[in-house]
Order: structure tokens, then C-alpha cells, then sequence
């Protein structure tokens, strides 16, 4: 697993414990090739908010902001966690196919390895989820761009390159939105 | 003193993202300047963002100063010349609620500063919201809140009433971004403080409220009404100079501030800002000035004055004339600008307005009753216009001629009548018939006001006398140039635009910007509406306000005469 593919990994499992403000900023820098300012912030805001971390969540966050310069002092300190935290969020299926949406479903739909676009609502706000995709962190960032020109300044574009949702998050955003599209390789194998 | 990282975080403005800056600035507020050096570092890094070589180099030092993790000078893109050149423009569609919330601030925030709004038409940074993006600019005295603090406080005001405004505080007395200039050259004024208006009568302020709303929303309508004059506040920005490099903006507290309509007392201010216009390349226009001042199809939106209620006179006008370098021009000998600034004529060529060849002409027109008008105090004296010296004792000079001409003319009968020393009902009157008359039926005596005007760009002290009755024209000068117009110009005679510059007929400067009466841009009216308004028994019923709006819109007209527009003004109100 490359050190982008972790650092997309980890900021997946962050959602919901770090504020989305942070979060759509770091994957946006991750998009951008930023990476060493993403070792030099995500470390930093660990210990500032108290957000502890599972060993996996440490290994993956050892592998992507510590291979990118993020001082093994600072990765040290972050606390460390049992267990993943898992707050209840509720979603509301989301199947209108405004602007929005339908710039996000034409990106989605020309990724390569992309299977399925959920939406659904978190309160107000707009939350895609993507199954699939290669290089999930570019395409996290493009929809994420897609979606403040549209208005949405606190995008969130959860891009699952697996099939199993990550985080009870995930889980509860995929079960409570509504799919806008398929691909077609989906259909086949299923049949 | 501002913090050296809100100076900074000036600096970046339109490099970054707004959300990312307001964030920046609320950290700062806090007392977290590494953090939010952190933050900006790290997102100008992942962007490869080319910043100028002493933005850089400060930013980089910054960081160091703050022992953030990342590498700033490592990290950072190479330093490049600046080529971001932002697009601004004064009004937008959503200027409604954004002046509805501005007008929610907490008392708090709006004292002591001035405000003004533009709406950025230019993305910042790689994720950019949707665009317009408004942009509020503020004001705020050297020894006032501190700056970051002020930016976040606004701007959660903001946001808390539902607007997502990028607040950019501005410190008298400091330099000017590019950015920030360009900002400030298109922007509208808003009233930002009350305790800076104590003419304004609280109920009438509150009486306005709706009708700003209802201004905005006809504007952009095409339908453009207008508010008082008389409640206009000091407008801090067009006192400073946005330039194109730092340039320092004065300092308000200094006491040279704009007067508001009928407080006008600043006649020293001309003299004061024209020494430092040469001082500063001209301002690097990002909208061509023949935008800006060609005429304007009856559907086209304009610049408008105070959203809020407190028309400040356009800075537009003077901003372009900085960008231009006029008033530089103003400043040694009144010539080309001359013409315009004695004017000021302000009262119509807004720089929204109309073309230059009207402005010409209304320019002209007001120069011949300049002197009459601004004779007195509020330009409103009718009868004894010829002989009242202007406010700063000047004698008439070549302005005389026109002056004694003016109440000579029938017209002027009615101006006398309906002005009294309330200026009030005069400069209504006034702008009725004065503009319009003086372009569409130009008689004799104008042209005795026109050889004024000759006489006075060919002498050296003209430039004195034209500031002089700058400021003096502040107000409507309307009434005077009711009569005077009317009777003096040759028929023959059109407006010509000899004497301005194509760009900005209105005059050259800030010390035109001064002189300009509170009128804002106004869009132009087609003369069947300006006809029923100008209908006596409709008079009757016209507010002070209205009356000053119409006389804007007199204005307006008779710049756009060659239209055919002025017709129904030739049959002002007696």
C-alpha cells in the first residue's frame, strides 16, 4: 500500500473524529500532492484535539505522514486508542440529481475502477460515497473541488476503494443513502 | 498596531482559499499564530502556489519564527512575480442579503469603521466556492481593534446571519495590496458607522432600511432608485488612496474625512490629498475605465451608492481617476480634470455613469454654476449666488461671470423660490431643471459660464478656485445649474468634451472624488420615468431623498442628453 493510499486510508477513518473542515483541507492536500504538508498538519492536529489512534490507524499514519517527514516525536505522542470510536451519525437518503450531482455522477462514472455513487444528507449537508476507484484520493479531491464550486464549503466524498466500509460511519452512510448510479461491471458480475 | 501575521494574511488574501484565510484570521485573533501559520503554510505548499519573493520570504520567516513542522522555504513553490490579477465588481445578484446581514452586525462592530463591499468575479485558491464571492472590506482607525480580531469577529457575524463574506480589515495609515486596491476601486459603500453620522436621524436611518433593500432589489432591475444624501456618512475609503503598490492609506482619524451632505467643511481636504497623488504610479485598472464609463444600456446594472442607506459618493470615480493618474494631473494644473473637478461634477458622472462625452457636458454645464453652486454651503443658495463668495472666502474669480449670470435667468426665479435656506428643497429643484436644461435647451447665458470655465483652465489659479468650488458642489448643486444652464448655453453649443479627458470627463481625482456629489452611479432612467417624476404635484410628495435622487438622475440625463433624454427636463418644476 503506497503512502497515498494510507493517508487516504487513515483521513477515511478520521471522519467524524476530526472536524470536516480539517478533513476535506487534508484531503485536498493529499489530491494536490502535498504531501509534506499533510505530515507537517495531520500529526499536529492529532495531539491538538486529542484524537487517539488504533495501532492499525498509527501504522497507516506512520506510513504515509512519517515516509513524508513528520517528526517521529510528534507521531509518538499521539495517544493511543483500543478502539475505534464510533459516534452514531444518522444519514438520509439523498436521490435528487441536482447540478451537484450530476458533475459528480459524469466524474465518477469516467474513473477508472468505480463501481456505485451513494448520496445522502447528514443534516444538511451533502455526503457522496464512492465504491471503488483507483487512485481514490484524486478522485476524492476532484468531486470535493466539484462540490464547493457548487456551494458546498465542507465537502465530504468518502471514496471506499474497498467494498467493506471502513468505519461505522461508512456504514451508516452507505446503508442510509440512495445510489445515483451503477456501473455496468457491477450488474455483470453480480449476474 | 496590527498583528504582523494579519498583515501578513493581507498579503495572501486572493491567494488562498477565503474559508482558509478566515480560519487564518480567527487563529491569529486567538492568539494562535503558529497554528494558523501552520495551516496557510501547508495549503499554499500543497498548491504550489508561486508567491512574490517578499511575501515568500516573510511567510518563510514567519513560519520559522513559529517552529512550525513543515519546511516553509523548503516546501513553499519558488518565488514569482505576482501575475494574479483579480476581477471585482461593485454589485452582484445576492447584494440583498449581504447588505441585510451587514446591517445585523452588532452596533459593536460597526463603529468606527467604514465599510465597503465588492464582489470578487476571480477564484482564490484551488478550491474555490462559487463565484461572485463578496469580499466586505472594512475600515478601521490605526489605534482601533485590532485587525484579525475585527476580520473574525465580522466575519462570524456574518456568517452567523447566513452569509459567507470574506472579511478583509484594512488599517488606516497602511499599505495597500494589489489586491486590496482593486478591491476598493470597485466596491460599494456601506454605512459602517453610526456614530460617524450624527446628522442621521435614527428614525430616518431606520426608515432607510427597507428602502436599501428595496434600492438593491430595483437595481438590479434596472430600475434604480436612490437614498439621501443628506444621511451620508463619512466615507473613510474615498479619503484613502487604494493604489495599485502599498500605498498608505490615510488615516481618518486625522480629521480630513469626507463631510456628509450638508456638513461640508472639508475644502482643505483637496488641497491635502493632491501633493501625494503624484507620489503613486497610477493604479493597474482590472477593469478598463471605458467599461466603466461607457454609457449604459437602460438593462445594465450599475455600481450603486450606499446599499445601506448612506450613499457615500462614489469612490469608483476617484479610484479611477487614481488608476488613471489624473488626479495627479489635477493636482499640478486643474486642466483636462480641471473642468471636471470644479464641477464636481460630480454630481452625475459617477464613474458608472456615462460616457465621457456626457459627463463632458455635464461637466461643463456644472462648472459654469460650480462656483454659484458651491457659494454656499450647501449649494443651495439661489438668489444670492453671484455674489456669495464660496466657503473658503475665495472671490468668485472667473466663476463671477456665470455665477451673476445664473439668477438673471428666468429660471432661476423658481430656484430661489423653492430653495430658501433649506437646501433641501433646493437642490431637488435645482437638479430638476439644472442638468437637464442645460443640455437640452443650452441658452445664451451659459456660454458666459462656458467662457468661465475656458478662462479659468487657462489660468493658473484655477486649480484653487475649481477645488474651492469642488467641495462646495458637494451638494446637488442642482438648483444653481437649473437656472444658469438653462439660460446660458447656446443652443448650439453641446456638450463638448474638450475638457476632460475621454475616461473620466467627471475630473481627475480624488479631490474630484471629494468634490463629487453624493451620488453614486446611477443607472440610467429612461426619460418617460423621469418625466412623471419630475411632475410637480409628484414633487410635492418626493422626500429629501427622493428629490436628491432625482437630481442624480437629472444628472444622469443630461450626460446621456444626446439620447434625447433630456427633453422632459427642459420643463422643470417652477
Amino acid at each position: 500500500m503506497s503512502a497515498e493510499e494510507q493517508a487516504h486510508e487513515l483521513l477515511l477513518r478520521l471522519v467524524g473524529r476530526l472536524p470536516g473542515t480539517l478533513v476535506w483541507r487534508l484531503r485536498e492536500w493529499l489530491a494536490a500532492g502535498g504531501q509534506s504538508s499533510v505530515a507537517a498538519v495531520l500529526p499536529r492536529e492529532l495531539l491538538r484535539r486529542r484524537v487517539g489512534l488504533t495501532d492499525e490507524e498509527r501504522e497507516l499514519l506512520i506510513g504515509s505522514a512519517g515516509a513524508w517527514g513528520a517528526k517521529p516525536r510528534l507521531l509518538d505522542a499521539v495517544l493511543p486508542l483500543p478502539a475505534p470510536e464510533e459516534a452514531p451519525v444518522l444519514f438520509a437518503p439523498d436521490p435528487v440529481l441536482d447540478a451537484a450531482a450530476l458533475t459528480a455522477l459524469a466524474i465518477v462514472k469516467s474513473h477508472p475502477g468505480t463501481l456505485e455513487l451513494h448520496q445522502a444528507r447528514r443534516g444538511g449537508q451533502r455526503v457522496l460515497v464512492v465504491f471503488g476507484g483507483d487512485a481514490p484520493w484524486l478522485l476524492t479531491g476532484t468531486l470535493q473541488r466539484i462540490l464547493r464550486a457548487h456551494g458546498d464549503r465542507t465537502p465530504c466524498v468518502e471514496v471506499l476503494p474497498n467494498p467493506d466500509p471502513p468505519t461505522a460511519y461508512h456504514r451508516a452512510a452507505v446503508s442510509g443513502s440512495a445510489a445515483l448510479w451503477r456501473s455496468p461491471r457491477l450488474a455483470t458480475a453480480a449476474s | 498596531m496590527d498583528d504582523p501575521i494579519h498583515e501578513l494574511l493581507l498579503r495572501l488574501a486572493g491567494r488562498l482559499d477565503d474559508d482558509l484565510l478566515a480560519d487564518a484570521r480567527e487563529l491569529v485573533a486567538v492568539g494562535e499564530d503558529g497554528h494558523a501559520l501552520e495551516l496557510v503554510t501547508a495549503a499554499l505548499a500543497a498548491d504550489a502556489t508561486p508567491l512574490p519573493p517578499p511575501v515568500r520570504a516573510e511567510l518563510v520567516n514567519a513560519a520559522a519564527a513559529a517552529r512550525i513542522d513543515l519546511d516553509a522555504d523548503a516546501a513553499l513553490a519558488p518565488a514569482a512575480p505576482d501575475t494574479t490579477a483579480h476581477r471585482f465588481s461593485a454589485t452582484a445578484d445576492a447584494d440583498v442579503p449581504v447588505v441585510a446581514a451587514v446591517r445585523e452586525l452588532p452596533n459593536r462592530l460597526r463603529e468606527g469603521v467604514r465599510l465597503r463591499l465588492t464582489w470578487r468575479q476571480t477564484p482564490a485558491g484551488p478550491a474555490p466556492t462559487p463565484l461572485p464571492q463578496p469580499v466586505l472590506l472594512v475600515e478601521t482607525a490605526a489605534d482601533g481593534r485590532p485587525g484579525e480580531v475585527l476580520a473574525y469577529q465580522v466575519g462570524a457575524a456574518m456568517a452567523r446571519s447566513g452569509v459567507h463574506v470574506a472579511v478583509e480589515v484594512l488599517t488606516s495609515g497602511r499599505p495597500l495590496t494589489s489586491y486590496h486596491a482593486a478591491a476598493l476601486r470597485d466596491s460599494t459603500p456601506l454605512s459602517g458607522d453610526a456614530p460617524l453620522r450624527p446628522a442621521s436621524p435614527p428614525e430616518r436611518v431606520e426608515s432607510v432600511v427597507a428602502e436599501v433593500v428595496q434600492q438593491v432589489t430595483e437595481s438590479h432591475r434596472n430600475a434604480p432608485p436612490e437614498d439621501a444624501h443628506d444621511e451620508r456618512p463619512v466615507d473613510l475609503f474615498a479619503v484613502d488612496e487604494p493604489a495599485p503598490r502599498p500605498v498608505p492609506m490615510r488615516g481618518w482619524q486625522s480629521g480630513r474625512r469626507r463631510r456628509g451632505f450638508g456638513e461640508q467643511a472639508a475644502e482643505a481636504e483637496v488641497d491635502d490629498d493632491l501633493p501625494e497623488a503624484d507620489e503613486h504610479e497610477p493604479l493597474p485598472s482590472p477593469v478598463p475605465l471605458a467599461r466603466r464609463t461607457r454609457p449604459r444600456p437602460v438593462g445594465e446594472l450599475v455600481e450603486q451608492s450606499d446599499p445601506l442607506l448612506d450613499p457615500t459618493p462614489n469612490e469608483g470615480t476617484w479610484t479611477d481617476e487614481w488608476a488613471s493618474g489624473d488626479w495627479a494631473l489635477a493636482e499640478d494644473a486643474p486642466p483636462p480634470g480641471s473642468g471636471g473637478l470644479t464641477t464636481a461634477g460630480g454630481s452625475a458622472p459617477g464613474p458608472h455613469s456615462s460616457t465621457a462625452v456626457p459627463h463632458d457636458g455635464r461637466a461643463r454645464l456644472h462648472e459654469a454654476t460650480p462656483g454659484d453652486t458651491t457659494a454656499g454651503p450647501e449649494g443651495a443658495a439661489t438668489g444670492p449666488l453671484s455674489t456669495t463668495p464660496g466657503p473658503t472666502g475665495r472671490p468668485p474669480g472667473p466663476f463671477a461671470a456665470p455665477r451673476d449670470a445664473a439668477p438673471a435667468t428666468p429660471s432661476a426665479g423658481p430656484r430661489s423660490t423653492t430653495s430658501g435656506p433649506q437646501d433641501t428643497t433646493a437642490r431637488p429643484t435645482g437638479a430638476f431643471a439644472g442638468p437637464h436644461n442645460g443640455t437640452a435647451t443650452p441658452p445664451a447665458g451659459f456660454g458666459v459660464a462656458d467662457e468661465a470655465h475656458a478662462a479659468e483652465q487657462a489660468h493658473p489659479d484655477d486649480a484653487p478656485v475649481g477645488s474651492h468650488a469642488l467641495f462646495t458642489d458637494q451638494t446637488p448643486p442642482a438648483v444653481p445649474h437649473s437656472a444658469a444652464p438653462v439660460a446660458a448655453i447656446p443652443p448650439s453649443q453641446p456638450p463638448t468634451p474638450d475638457t476632460a479627458p475621454p475616461e473620466r470627463p467627471a475630473g481627475g481625482g480624488p479631490a474630484h472624488a471629494l468634490a463629487e456629489p453624493p451620488t453614486g452611479p446611477l443607472p440610467v432612467i429612461g426619460s418617460p420615468m423621469a418625466e412623471a417624476l419630475l411632475k410637480p404635484e409628484a414633487l410635492a410628495r418626493l422626500s429629501d431623498a427622493d428629490r436628491e435622487l432625482l437630481t442624480r438622475l437629472q444628472s444622469e440625463l443630461a450626460g446621456g442628453g444626446a439620447n434625447g433624454s433630456t427633453g422632459p427636463n427642459g420643463a422643470a418644476p417652477a
